[in-house]
């Protein structure tokens, strides 16, 4: 295994970087697309996979990727694929899938401008409630957001990590500018690494009492092993349509309202074990910056000059997006002056962080951009904007 | 479930199946008449004839009235998407390359929806058994056509009859690349029993296409309400290929060649990238 | 359609010689009529009694002769028409089979 973690300081475009970490972090297929801008993932996939053990496959269209990694991770193995906005609208019905079967699924998702198919090589931020509404039905993801190609390696660990624990499909963002900056990646040994790694679970009770998904036990929720078809621990029949805990098919409306409860509480209900943010200069501040992704980066230097100006900013960062932080954003704009939201979309997540800070009675302020990076001086001048 | 006390002693192969187990006798919901029983049946004696183990034959089950296939099936089944029963099954082969996956397709599962799937399995020779359930309609959802329906027969979206051609399935899996190549009607047992147990044998893709009746809307559109006279037509419109050979084109048309079309041998898909991991890990 | 059959015999043939008996599921059965078709030797017939199902299951012509080959064993889709030696017969008891799902 010694060539699955390529140990060492490395300049890496941050789709290269991803495909390290989801090396480092366990995953042994992929199933990919060609779609502009994430080619150099599979291409990357191609060449690393083999080396470290695993398989490689570019499937005829995106939703063949996904339902093949849904094969894989069914037998066991942890599995990935990647693709742009529109190829992520077509893996919608096998994600829904995946959250109702509760199988663990990483699918990153390198953004591109939309709508339609929009512009290649430019980033757009379009698709964040695409990525908790877009399959039919209800249920939950988590969704993170890197910021550099340092984190793209680091945060596939976690994304990997979080899929194992709970159970759900994990999406991770990245947009077409973020995929392509050459940064520097410090990947650690492979002991350090393997710390990290939460291993797929085995199950250790007898096949006889295994239960296959969710169920309650004296009023909490417990997430059993996944199933692994090939062994004992495999319900005879598992269904895609709505199910109980034992995967027997349960076709009315008790039966659905329990699944849907169990699989949205899931994780809502463990959002502290979940929900990741940072918090820059937020003590004394009167105006809050929250921002998610590459507009993060930005929005520290704006932040940082309007201290110097005097204002008082603090930027609240979202890590995960979704489920969404709600009581991170509540806690961060309580009490504050103004609410700025820079986003390089129209205002997706600003959505749910105006909604957030109305319930505390604070203005919250779009600052959009589509297919470019903001500049500090538009976020700073907003912020003097609402300053005043 | 309704409780219903079956009288003993019970079918040989009844314990062996899933509400076998779970109820004490075999029962699933198909309409009388189905041949989807038959077929069910047929996969339990293979089963049980050649002592597998349902752990290292999974069965991967599309979206169609055999959804609900399972309950008389032994082994362990999971229900996938519709169409997607290639895909998932060439994603478990390539991961766990000991497991040989009995993906069960419809008419519109693997011929409508899933054609790119099907064609991309047959061309990478996947190691699998591919099964097409072929009743001429799409039956869970009301009888509609399918990619299979003969012209001018009727159905629930072709009142006046169907205007289009249907495929012929073992020809687009010759074509496509598959290794063996064969097509059954559930009206005959003996050969089907025969050729499932030669296809899962065998290693690369093995396409069986199974030819059943459908009383309900396929019958019953078409002046044939009694399950019994879907059944003398199948059995009027079969033609072995042996016996084509020596027939014309205008007698064979509409008919459904019976028999084993192609055995031949291919590299394997998971074989071969077996191979080139090997290769990648020794050192480029 | 005919009377309901309230009682019925699940043995409807038994040759001592061969030592097997042929057995048919009564109110399982979906009166489809394949075993009557295929059966070689003729000796099936529908019958007129009708089951729980509304549907008239099949039965052994009066006279008629069965040669156990069990090609209606084969074909029923209800896994309602099939032939059991005749020690297996004996065997009423079952018990269920507890605990993992096998095979």
């Amino acid at each position: 295994m010694s060539k699955a973690i390529l140990t060492g300081t490395h300049v890496m475009m941050g789709n290269h970087a991803m495909v390290e970490g989801a090396i480092a972090a366990g995953c042994r297929f992929f199933a990919g697309y060609p779609i502009t801008p994430q080619n150099e993932v599979p291409e990357r996939m191609s060449e690393r996979m083999p080396e470290a053990g695993g398989t490689f496959i570019q499937m005829e269209d995106e939703i063949g990727s996904i339902a093949a990694c849904i094969g894989a991770s069914l037998v066991g193995v942890k599995a990935m694929t990647s693709s742009s906005g529109p190829g992520i609208c077509l893996k919608q019905e096998c994600i829904s899938w995946a959250a109702s079967v509760e199988i663990p699924l990483v699918i990153a998702n390198v953004q591109r401008t939309g709508p339609g198919s929009g512009i290649v090589s430019l980033p757009h931020h379009g698709d964040m409630m695409q990525a908790r509404f877009g399959g039919n039905g209800d249920y939950q993801v988590i969704t993170i957001v890197p910021a550099s190609s340092q984190e793209l390696f680091d945060m596939m660990i976690d994304a990997f990590n979080y899929a194992e624990i709970w159970r759900v499909p994990v999406i991770v963002m990245s947009d077409a500018f973020l995929g392509h900056i050459l940064e520097k990646v410090v990947i650690p040994s492979a002991d350090e690494i393997n710390k990290r790694v939460v291993q797929r679970r085995k199950p250790t009770i007898e096949p006889a009492k295994y239960v296959p998904f969710t169920y309650e036990d004296k009023g909490q929720l417990v997430i059993p092993p996944p199933p692994v078809m090939g062994s004992p621990y495999f319900p005879a029949w598992m269904p895609s349509v709505t199910h109980n805990e034992r995967g027997i098919p349960i076709l009315d409306e008790r039966g659905s309202y329990k699944m849907v409860q169990k699989l949205c509480d899931k994780i809502v209900k463990n959002e502290d074990k979940i929900v990741k943010t940072e918090s820059y200069y937020l003590d004394d501040a009167d105006i809050v910056v929250v921002a998610y992704g590459l507009p993060f980066r930005t929005s520290l230097r704006a932040v940082r000059e309007a201290r110097k100006k005097g204002i008082k900013a603090g930027l609240l960062r979202l890590v995960t997006v979704w489920p969404f932080p709600n009581k991170a954003v509540s806690a961060a704009v309580e009490g504050k002056k103004a609410v700025v939201v820079p986003e390089i979309n129209f205002g997706q997540m600003f959505i749910e962080i105006e909604r957030a800070a109305a319930k505390k009675c604070v203005p919250a302020h779009l600052v959009p951009q589509i297919s470019k990076l903001h500049e500090p001086k538009e976020i700073l001048s907003k912020i003097e904007e609402v300053a005043k | 479930m309704i409780p219903r006390v079956a009288e003993k002693p019970e079918h040989p192969l009844g314990k062996y199946v899933y509400t076998g187990w779970l109820l004490g006798e075999p029962r699933h919901i198909f309409c009388p008449g189905c041949g989807y029983g038959t077929i069910a049946q047929a996969l339990t004696r293979v089963f049980i004839d050649e002592k597998l183990d349902g752990k290292k034959y999974p069965f991967v089950i599309g979206i169609g009235c055999y959804s609900a296939l399972p309950a008389v099936l032994p082994g362990y089944s999971v229900m996938v998407l519709h169409g997607r029963v290639p895909a998932v099954a060439t994603g478990m082969k390539l991961a766990n390359p000991e497991l040989k996956p009995i993906g069960i397709s419809g008419d519109g599962d693997l011929l409508a929806i899933g054609t790119s799937h099907f064609l991309h399995a047959c061309r990478r020779n996947v190691d699998m058994l591919l099964i097409l359930l072929h009743n001429n309609v799409y039956g869970m959802t009301g009888g509609q056509v399918a990619p299979t329906t003969p012209t001018t027969f009727r159905a629930t979206t072709a009142p006046y009859g169907y205007a289009e051609t249907p495929f012929d399935a073992c020809e687009l899996a010759i074509v496509g690349g598959a290794t063996y190549v064969a097509r059954w009607s559930s009206i005959q047992v003996q050969p089907l029993v025969t050729s499932i147990k030669k296809a899962l044998k065998r290693k690369g893709l093995s396409f069986i296409e199974i030819v059943s009746p459908c009383p309900t809307y396929f019958g019953r559109k078409n002046k044939m309400a009694e399950p019994i006279d879907v059944f003398r037509w199948i059995k009027d419109k079969s033609v072995k290929i042996e016996k084509a050979k020596g027939m014309s084109k205008e007698e064979l048309a509409g008919k459904y060649l019976i028999g084993e079309f192609v055995e031949r041998e291919r590299p394997e898909l998971s074989e071969m990238y077996r191979k080139l991991i090997t290769a990648a890990q020794e050192g480029k | 359609m005919g009377e309901l059959c309230i009682t019925y015999m699940p043995q409807i043939y038994v040759d001592e010689s061969k030592g097997k008996r042929l057995f048919l599921q009564f109110n399982r059965c979906g009166g489809c009529g394949y075993c009557i078709e295929v059966c070689p030797k003729n000796t099936l017939e529908k019958s007129s009694t009708i089951n729980e199902r509304l549907l008239n299951p099949p039965t052994v012509r009066s006279g008629a002769e069965c040669s156990l080959c069990r090609l209606c064993e084969y074909i029923c889709p209800d896994f309602s028409i099939y032939v059991v030696d005749i020690d297996k017969a004996k065997e009423v008891k079952e018990e269920k089979k507890e605990g993992e799902w096998h095979l």
